[in-house]
């Protein structure tokens, strides 16, 4: 199906004939399933690359006259970030692209959708600064990481995720009308998310964002953090075996292994009292030796020569201070947190890779590693609470995990969860990710199984593990457990999007 | 040859992270000089891409799209120059650049070949280079006492664009051997053209035809190196050859050769301009794309283990170094890098046969190299591929001197 | 006046607003009730000082769960005995209830632990204008608040909403709060007190700017002389006499040691914290402005509430609050517009705190202009002060982004015609007769 050719030129006028294609080959490039996905997406009618706020706000109202529903992307990186039903656009906002002010004195940086991690972050390290970049990957967008994804990433000991670095937003409302949240409301710049009374902030990302249901986030203000470390990143060979050099004086990466997890809690717990460290995490073990190596042949011959059991439990610590004085001070708390604690140094091997590689947290880059093996995986348990209740989580996964992991249906690693603290150990957030064979069409509905086993697991034990997300079909069936939000969610979407033409999801 | 279906796995596998658009991240300087895909950066969706691509081959195969209706002109705007491949391979073991080529060779035979690269075709069966000028021109740059050495099992391979356009680049390699004792001979009547523009431009048959005959040339001739100052022969050589056939002989660039011969003190460049400096323009067929290739058959198992374990070609041991050294050893040289250098080079517009499908974009795609260029600060680009120099050296955004390194470096012995 | 004593009870109170149309008016604290109830005439208080149970102090994941009518005075002990302080603000008044001051995003001393706005608040329960109740962030489920494991300390949430942030800076107009989860930190085992004086205020916004970036001091407040004066005194004449001996600007801060090797930490930060007022040409001293025992009546003040007789702010018996926030480099100017405002001041000169915000990014601006609540010539000064100063302030970028009054709402709200027609959407979906503080804000 196509757009009515009324609907089509109204578009192109907005956005220019280069911009803007409903042929098939354009479309493919935004339909085909990507390997997680177990359902085929429809396509979209066209894809449109509007370059401006204004064309942004142009093409909505079009929609909404129209009954077209959109969807807004940049990377694509994402299952919302694909059409659901027929009559659909979608909003490509690359072009859309631009630096617009990096505030030194005030700390934060004013960015386009379609600014990448890696246009962003060199340009606010070499001044000193830096912000909770993701594991996404160079061509993540920056504004969507803090708009519609978790946010989260494994740097947040001492900060933490991107929801509370969230400032100023300029978004186009479903209905076409442009909004303004916080300071940026009256007129006082970028700097406040909040108020002015109540904060019409909350719309625009809850625990996860709403990829665009509630309209379409055209310039954001993100707050950003002194970086310590060397301002412009040295690397030296070539890919895929790069390394970035930090700054050796004050810097050291220390990994423990502990012999439970209780015991792997209270560490991390005693660690956040102390506000010492800038990466404190329980890092999960299949993605870390897929870190390690760079082949899924390499992987293998790794995972089997006795990883697996020596990193079960293992702790990841990165201390970057101002100062030698302040390293040493920091280093002879570890060392008394982790000997109270049971915790043990890992073998040097293991251990100098981290040191060698701590830029895959802060130049990103984790994620795709972690699909080496074919691209069969799934990210669940995306929930957050104290690190306490996340342990507690984390210690009821192996009373289903094994029923999964025994039998071959998923890959065999029932402790690869990673539980990553934040604002000095007050919350953490914790994530299973589990990998199966895509290849083998028999695995797909055992995978189904497995995840609502797990979910069923959660809900019975009352444990906070997994969080709701955007308004869905599981949003439908988790709602009345939260408080019902799914209500309220139906309620503000109908209020701000009566055409239901923003993102409506299946 | 691989064909569209052995690469199923790569096309299912590609879950949009982009690293195929955008610049390793230990390479990032800033917001500019990010992208390192010529085809996203011009045109923006996403269908442009390597990612892009993987989608359309797959849509190929499923049978859900068809050729027509300028998926032919998307397909060939590609300059296939791999930095996709490279940048995604970082993280994933993933074949891009060969589900692109394979997607070409699909459509050579399914869909509509650009007309530009059936003319190609025709000339090199016609007169055994790609512009259609006469076989027997193709040495008209040798000087008339010119003698070779005889039975020489080294072969200076002269390209086609070194011997018709560029024949200074051609004279200065023989130079540069010359004053390192190299021995060598020129192929002469029997040097045809390497087969590069038909092989990535997906007329395997017709690339298969003129490699196999090369190889026999060679075998015949008894070569058993072949030195070359063309990156596209080089990559050709190394990457292409040995997916047709069984190679027998060793390839090397000129100045993979030149710093050897720096190195070993045989020849030692003098200074001989005025101080200048430049930055180097690393070609994909020699850099990123020249890692010998090595056939793999096996099966992929669950959880992608590859059986037989696969020699996985990521860029990593490509020719970077020497043409530095090289340039490094030139007194008043002096090198500074762009940011999209080494396996993140950023092509130069001219490969894949992107010059003959799609001119426009071509220049555009050089003139943003230029534009990188000249953002070091460096008074001339330098690099060593008569196709890049044709490029970088043509009309366009961001004029800016070309220096062939080959002959820069004759230029100071 | 109702006084529900669970959340029952303020459902079926709500149920029966809305069936009769009865406005609603929220009250958590004791009085003064500065910026509420009495605004609202006609309106039905609902004072929460039954619900004021402490539901849970966790020193190991470091937080505290309170009803609604909790004070500090009742809250700030309670958590000390179990080795916990909380982030509270500057001097508040024992009767003041600590979940109402979260709920109006409140400025906050130790501006390190702030990661947003809305820190220290983490969840909430609140029953909506529909007399739904609902659950923010980790506390809304899976299941009914008494039968989950988590700890609730998660703000975000439920789902792709951050509903908690529709709840602070309302005033009560979206829903009641009946409990509130906020964070708590360490009580420090070794503190020093540090003072830097100034004669201009942007020096110390800008030293308050390094040092909070680089999370130097673990406590840190901007005053000037009228408000150290009187909240370190004990009436009037003691602050008259203090402040002839004060600077025109102090900041007080703070660097602590905590359990493990407190004196290597206090000594690192110490040296920190000399080392950015040196880079600034300011001096940090032990003991200022040559007054005997001055540090330990602060030390003994700063970190609690005031349960004195009077509030320090009520001494003269009427106040009025100037309140915006401004990020540091508008700080200097903003602050000359209201040492500069012409027009009648009641009275003595307008006190001013500057907070310290997120970790340093903004500054909350407090100017109290206080007046002689008997005098009607005062209040009329003082009204008039502020709405001149409110007036000019706005135009020139301060934030004020807790509006009270009908004069600057009205003002506030003008600015964005789409903001405030988006937040009456919200209004109308969580309170869709409008029972709840009407006439608030922009509703």
């Amino acid at each position: 199906m196509s757009l009515s050719r009324e609907a089509y030129r109204e578009l192109a006028a907005v956005v220019g004939d280069a911009y803007i294609s409903e042929k098939e080959h354009i479309l493919s490039g935004n339909r085909v399933k990507t390997p997680e996905i177990p359902f085929e997406y429809h396509s979209a009618d066209a894809i449109l690359l509007p370059g401006s706020t204004e064309e942004v706000q142009a093409i909505v109202k079009i929609c909404n006259r129209y009954g077209i529903s959109f969807i807004p992307t940049v990377s694509g990186c994402s299952a919302d970030a694909f059409a659901k039903h027929a009559n659909s656009v979608i909003i490509h906002l690359k072009r859309m692209n631009r630096i617009i002010e990096i505030n030194e004195e005030d700390r934060f940086a004013v960015i386009e959708p379609g600014v990448r991690q890696v246009q962003l972050y060199p340009e606010v390290r070499r001044r000193g600064l830096s912000y909770t970049a993701a594991s996404v990957g160079p061509g993540g967008s920056v504004l969507a990481n803090f708009t519609s994804t978790s946010g989260d990433n494994h740097v947040q000991h001492g900060t933490s995720r991107a929801n509370r670095y969230l400032l100023g937003v300029e978004m186009v409302l479903p209905d076409g009308e442009i909004v303004r949240t916080g300071s940026l409301q009256t007129g006082s710049g970028w700097f406040c998310p909040d108020g002015p009374g109540p904060g019409l902030r909350g719309i625009v990302k809850g625990y996860f964002g709403i990829h665009g249901q509630l309209g379409i986030v055209t310039r954001a203000a993100i707050a950003l953090d002194p970086c310590r470390g060397p301002r412009e990143i040295r690397a030296e060979g070539v890919s895929p075996h790069q390394r970035v050099y930090l700054d050796s004086d004050c810097s050291k990466v220390r990994v423990f292994t502990f012999n439970d997890l209780g015991s792997l809690c209270d560490a991390m717990v005693k660690l956040g009292e102390a506000e010492i460290a800038s990466t404190v995490q329980k890092f999960f073990y299949l993605p870390m030796t897929l870190m390690m190596t760079d082949s899924a042949n390499a992987f293998w011959e790794k995972w089997n020569s006795g990883i697996k059991e020596e990193m079960a439990m293992p702790l990841v610590v990165h201390l970057a201070t101002r100062s030698v004085e302040e390293l040493e001070y920091e280093e002879t708390i570890l060392g008394d947190v982790a000997r109270e604690n049971g915790g043990v140094r890992v073998r040097p091997e293991i251990e100098s890779w981290w040191d060698e590689h701590m830029d895959f947290f802060m130049v990103f880059g984790v994620l795709q590693r972690v699909l080496r093996l074919g691209g069969g995986w799934a990210p669940i348990k995306l929930g957050a609470d104290s690190i306490r209740h996340m342990c507690e989580v984390g210690e009821s996964i192996s009373s289903y995990i094994h029923d999964y992991t025994d039998t071959g249906i998923l890959f065999d690693a029932p402790e690869s969860f990673q539980i990553v603290p934040m604002e000095y150990g007050h919350s953490a957030h914790i994530e299973l990710l589990f990998m199966y064979d895509r290849t083998n069409p028999s695995v797909r509905p055992e995978v189904g199984k497995f995840t609502a086993r797990a979910r069923a697991s959660d809900i019975a034990d009352h444990f906070h593990a997994e969080m709701p997300g955007c308004l869905n079909q599981t949003a439908e069936q988790l709602g009345p457990l939260y408080s019902n939000y799914h209500v309220w969610l139906r309620r503000i979407k109908e209020s701000f999007d009566t055409n239901n033409v923003a993102n409506p999801m299946l | 040859m691989d064909k569209l279906k052995d690469f199923e796995y790569t096309m299912d596998s590609c879950n949009h992270c982009g690293q195929c658009k955008w610049i390793l991240a230990p390479k990032m300087k800033g917001w500019d000089f990010a992208e390192i895909c010529p085809i996203h950066q011009r045109y923006g969706f996403d269908a442009y891409s390597g990612q892009g691509l993987l989608s359309i081959a797959k849509e190929i195969l499923t049978g859900k799209l068809q050729y027509g209706d300028g998926l032919e002109e998307l397909l060939y705007t590609c300059t296939c120059c791999g930095a996709c491949d490279v940048n995604c391979k970082n993280v994933r073991d993933m074949e891009v650049l060969d589900t692109i080529l394979a997607l070409r060779d699909d459509c050579a035979k399914n869909g509509e070949l650009p007309k530009a690269h059936r003319e190609t075709a025709r000339r090199i069966a016609g007169t055994h280079n790609i512009y259609g000028l006469p076989h027997g021109e193709r040495f008209a740059w040798m000087p008339k006492d010119y003698e070779d050495d005889g039975n020489a099992d080294t072969a200076l391979f002269i390209g086609c664009a070194a011997a018709y356009k560029n024949s200074d680049t051609a004279l200065a390699a023989v130079k540069i051997l010359r004053a390192g004792g190299v021995k060598f001979r020129l192929l002469r009547e029997d040097e045809r053209c390497c087969g590069a523009s038909l092989w990535r431009t997906g007329q395997t048959e017709a690339a298969a035809e003129l490699i196999e005959r090369n190889i026999e040339t060679f075998r015949r001739l008894g070569i058993k190196t072949v030195i070359t100052a063309c990156a596209e022969c080089f990559g050709a050589f190394r990457s292409g050859y040995p997916r047709f056939a069984r190679t027998e002989f060793e390839t090397k660039h000129i100045t993979e050769v030149a710093a050897e011969l720096i190195s070993s003190g045989r020849i030692a460049p003098k200074a001989f301009r005025e101080p200048l400096m430049v930055t180097y323009h690393d070609p994909c067929m020699l850099g990123r794309l020249s890692e010998p290739y090595v056939p793999w058959n096996g099966i992929i198992r669950p959880f992608g283990l590859h059986e037989p374990p696969k020699t996985w070609r990521r860029g990593e041991n490509g020719v970077y170094d020497a043409p530095r050294r090289v340039l490094g050893a030139i007194p008043g040289v002096e090198l500074t890098e762009m940011t999209r250098n080494y396996e993140d080079s950023f092509c130069c517009g001219a490969g894949g046969g992107a010059t003959e499908a799609n001119p426009d974009f071509a220049a555009r795609t050089a003139g943003e190299r230029r534009r990188e260029a000249m953002s070091t600060g460096a008074e001339a680009i330098v690099s060593c591929c008569p196709f890049c120099r044709q490029s970088l050296e043509g009309a366009g955004d961001n004029p800016m001197p070309y220096l062939d390194l080959t002959v820069l470096l004759a230029d100071s012995l | 006046m109702f006084y529900p004593e669970s959340k029952e009870h303020l459902q079926s109170i709500i149920h029966t607003a809305r069936e009769n149309g009865t406005a609603l008016v929220p009250v958590s604290s004791g009085a003064p009730h500065i910026h509420g109830a009495s605004e609202n005439a006609g309106a039905e208080t609902v004072c929460f000082e039954k619900m004021s149970r402490i539901l849970k102090i966790d020193r190991y994941s470091r937080y505290v769960r309170v009803e609604a009518g909790v004070t500090f005075g009742e809250l700030i002990p309670a958590a000390a005995a179990r080795g916990l302080r909380l982030n509270h603000p500057f001097l508040p008044r024992a009767n003041k209830s600590v979940v109402a001051s979260a709920l109006e995003r409140e400025a906050v001393m130790a501006a390190k632990y702030q990661y947003d706005y809305t820190d220290p608040l983490l969840n909430v329960e609140i029953v909506f204008g529909t007399g739904d109740d609902f659950r923010t962030g980790s506390a809304s489920g899976p299941g009914p608040a008494e039968e989950l494991k988590a700890d609730m300390v998660t703000p975000w949430g439920p789902g792709a909403i951050d509903f908690l942030r529709f709840f602070t800076g309302a005033q009560g107009t979206m829903g009641f709060v009946t409990w509130a989860t906020l964070k708590a930190e360490l009580l420090p085992c070794l503190d020093r007190l540090r003072f830097v004086e100034a004669d201009e205020a942007g020096k110390l916004t800008s030293l308050a700017n390094t040092l909070l970036r680089r999370r130097i001091p673990d406590d840190c407040v901007i005053l000037n002389d009228v408000n150290f004066a009187a909240a370190f005194s004990g009436d009037e004449a003691e602050a008259d006499i203090l402040r002839r001996h004060l600077p025109p600007w102090v900041m007080i801060c703070r660097v602590c040691g905590y359990e493990r090797y407190p004196e290597r930490r206090v000594s690192i930060y110490q040296g920190y914290l000399e080392d950015a007022c040196r880079e600034a040409g300011l001096r940090a001293v032990p003991a200022p402005f040559g007054l005997d025992g001055i540090e330990e009546r602060v030390e003994k003040l700063l970190f609690d509430c005031d349960s004195r007789e009077t509030w320090w702010k009520m001494r003269r018996g009427g106040l009025r609050e100037i309140l915006f926030l401004t990020p540091p480099v508008a700080a200097p100017s903003l602050l000359r517009i209201l040492q500069h405002e012409r027009g009648p001041r009641p009275g003595s000169a307008p006190g001013i705190t500057l907070q310290p915000q997120v970790q340093g990014r903004a500054f909350r601006v407090e100017c109290d202009v206080f007046y002689d609540a008997a005098s009607h010539v005062e209040a009329r000064q003082a009204d008039e002060f502020r709405d001149a100063a409110e007036k000019e302030l706005f135009a020139k970028g301060a934030y004020f982004d807790r509006p009270y009054g009908r004069k600057l709402s009205d003002m506030v709200y003008a600015a964005d015609r789409t903001g405030t027609e988006s937040l009456r959407k919200l209004k109308k979906i969580f309170d869709p007769d409008g029972i709840l503080n009407p006439g608030k804000l922009c509703f």
